[in-house]
């Protein structure tokens, strides 16, 4: 067999990937454009009118903000909180530190539905606090708190350590060398997580099937739509927007990790 | 020239200071004076404890015990951010996200100087490492040697009232490492600020320093002028360390101590104290050899060609005396006659040359 053939095989492979990968998604934003009740080839015509649906359904637009609302905190709270734990884990050698580590990657490992059945307990049985978005919220931070470590870590292990104890000789206390050196520095992976954090909050099911209250989030709408036939267009059409958007953040994600990645060997001579 | 003396109050008074990492001393009671405007250099191979008595000095690193002052105040629970010192680190630690005007103005932000006062030092700074027109540069856009010049110029600007360089030279080729030595000089004279510079390179400590201490295994072997340390080395590493070192073994006679013979020729060294029959070892410089008879030379060793090599502008000769190869060093002047390999040939030396080391 020449290079050639093996060659043109694993191009072959590549597009079929692609398509397994992207096909069902990309099947989205199609349907919704149809004119036809149901998801089914051939297409019956061309039409916006899914998307004007969509918008005038009201409570479909609340769990949208819902999720967002959520989204936002969440990803804002677990980041924020992670910088200093990412710092300490990454800058000292603490005792303990893999088994800290070890723990903190443990929501990756468990089932949600485990996580949520014991958080829903804690928080009726123990706390005794009424579910609401806040409840979800909190469970969400649990479980994006892996996630953003992770990203966060892998950026602070980069830097030469010189560059803190240069900041310190030049005149800087341990938190202007935060705000002038290490924060800047660590900017990208703070992007990263923000985003990591929005979209595993935005995207997550179980918990805030179990957590939430009166208020649902967007998946859970979503789900509770699927038994009405009408209604799925509309599904659809949110479903295609909410593709751009993510499209959208991922290449602005992309765009921040390549810009980070040329300023991250700092000692290169 | 003679070095400035330490009687007056020292810039940096170092007393019985040690440094523990888990079970391994990385300095052993080290008590040093540096005296006020010196360049003075801790010299020694890697893992000696430069870069950790640097750093000591400069607050990032505490010592396990002694104590340290510098200006005439004690440095105790002094952090690093209150010291008056500033270092150019080895990798020179360039703050990658400002470009040059910013790295060199970051410490001067932290001492509430007026914003046209600090940018006028700025573009002094610039202008005393020769790299004006550049402030707009971004830090990764920089050579090896621009770098090292913004590292020092960060430093420099703060106006320390001692400078701490880290094998600031070790990561430049070698042309551009000569012309630095000078220069690095040359600016340690304009500014009058006292440098502690780290090296490996016994050649660039020789040629750059007022005093010299050489290092080894955490200790102060010795500590002085250049050519005190090369004519007179303390210690036997210190004469192995620094220049290059011929060994040449020797026996004390039945005469006892000062009663030498080398290669079946009688000596007198009133230095080799050992009583009769012990070996001793003695250290002579490439330098300080003669091919051939010299009158100028009290003693005249029987040898054998073992090996020419050509430096350029220097012939070195090796030869076997008594059983020890040593080498010699002979301008090449043209028309002067290359020994042959193999053939016999005469050493000529002064005793008051020769170097007494104990036996390792
Ligand atoms: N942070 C540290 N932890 C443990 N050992 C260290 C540390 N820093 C230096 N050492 C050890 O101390 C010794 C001296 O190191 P260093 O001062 O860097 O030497 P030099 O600069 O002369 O090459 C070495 O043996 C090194 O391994
Ligand atoms: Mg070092």
């Amino acid at each position: 067999m020449t290079f050639l053939n093996r060659f043109a095989g694993l191009r072959l492979y590549a597009v079929l990937f692609v398509i397994f990968i992207y096909g069902p998604v990309l099947l989205l934003p199609l349907f919704s454009l149809d004119t036809g009740l149901y998801p089914t080839f051939p297409l019956k015509g061309l039409t916006l009118q899914h998307y004007a649906e969509m918008a005038a359904n009201t409570s479909m637009i609340e769990a949208l903000k819902n999720s967002l609302t959520v989204a936002v905190i969440v990803s804002a709270l677990s980041t924020t909180v992670s910088i200093p734990a990412a710092l300490a884990l990454s800058r000292y050698r603490l005792p303990g530190a893999a088994a800290v580590l070890g723990f903190m990657s443990l929501p990756l490992l468990i089932p949600s539905i485990v996580i949520a059945v014991a958080l829903l307990i804690i928080l009726l049985k123990f706390l005794g606090v009424a579910l609401s978005l806040w409840t979800v919220g909190a469970g969400h931070v649990l479980i994006c708190i892996p996630f953003c470590m992770s990203v966060l870590m892998s950026r602070l292990e980069g830097f030469d350590p010189s560059l803190e104890e240069a900041s310190r000789d030049l005149g800087c206390t341990g938190w202007q060398t935060f705000w002038r050196l290490t924060l800047p520095l660590a900017m990208p992976g703070v992007i990263s997580s923000l985003l990591m954090g929005f979209v595993v909050s935005f995207d997550e099911f179980v918990i805030a099937f179990f957590l939430s209250g009166t208020q649902t989030t967007l998946p859970i709408f979503l789900f509770s739509q699927l038994r009405f036939p009408d209604k799925l267009p509309g599904v659809l059409a949110l479903g295609s927007l909410i593709l751009a958007g993510s499209a959208v953040l991922v290449v602005l994600a992309e765009l921040l990790r390549r810009r980070g990645a040329k300023s991250a060997n700092p000692g290169d001579i | 020239m003679p070095a400035p003396e330490t009687t007056v109050a020292p810039m940096i008074s170092l007393r019985n200071v040690q440094k523990r990492f888990g079970d391994h001393f990385a300095l052993h009671d080290i008590s040093l004076d540096i005296g006020a405007g010196e360049f003075f250099s801790l010299l020694g191979p890697s893992g000696c404890g430069k870069t950790t008595l640097l750093r000591i000095l400069a607050g990032i690193e505490q010592p396990t015990s002694g104590s340290l002052s510098i200006g005439g105040d004690a440095m105790a629970g002094v952090p690093a951010n209150r010291r008056p010192t500033n270092m150019v680190f080895q990798s020179y630690a360039i703050f990658p996200h400002l470009n040059v005007e910013e790295n060199i103005g970051y410490g001067l932000r932290n001492m509430s100087i007026p914003r046209t006062e600090a940018a006028a030092r700025v573009a002094e700074a610039l202008a005393l490492v020769k790299l004006d027109g550049l402030g707009r540069r971004n830090a990764d856009q920089l050579s090896g040697g621009q770098r090292q010049r913004v590292a020092l110029a960060r430093a420099l600007v703060c106006r320390p009232k001692v400078l701490l360089l880290d094998e600031p030279l070790s990561a430049l080729d070698k042309n551009l490492r000569q012309d630095m030595q000078s220069e690095l000089r040359a600016l340690q004279r304009a500014v009058g600020i006292t440098f502690v510079f780290v090296t490996h390179d016994q050649e660039e400590a020789l040629a750059m320093s007022d005093r010299i201490a050489v290092m080894n295994g955490g200790r102060i072997e010795q500590v002085g002028q250049p050519a005190e340390i090369y004519d007179q080395p303390a210690t036997a590493f210190v004469a192995s360390f620094v220049g290059t070192l011929n060994r040449l073994t020797a026996r004390v006679t039945e005469r006892g101590a000062g009663h030498l013979t080398v290669a079946g020729v009688p000596l007198h060294l009133p230095a080799a104290a050992s009583g009769p029959g012990a070996e001793v070892t003695l250290a002579v410089r490439p330098e300080t050899l003669r091919l051939g008879r010299d009158p100028e030379c009290d003693l005249v060793l029987p040898a054998r060609v073992v090996e020419v090599q050509f430096l350029g502008s220097i012939v070195r000769t090796r030869v076997d005396v008594g059983g020890d190869v040593i080498s010699l060093d002979s301008f090449n002047r043209p028309g002067s006659p290359v020994p042959a390999i193999g053939s016999s040939a005469e050493v000529s030396l002064r005793s008051k040359d020769v170097i007494v080391t104990q036996a390792p």
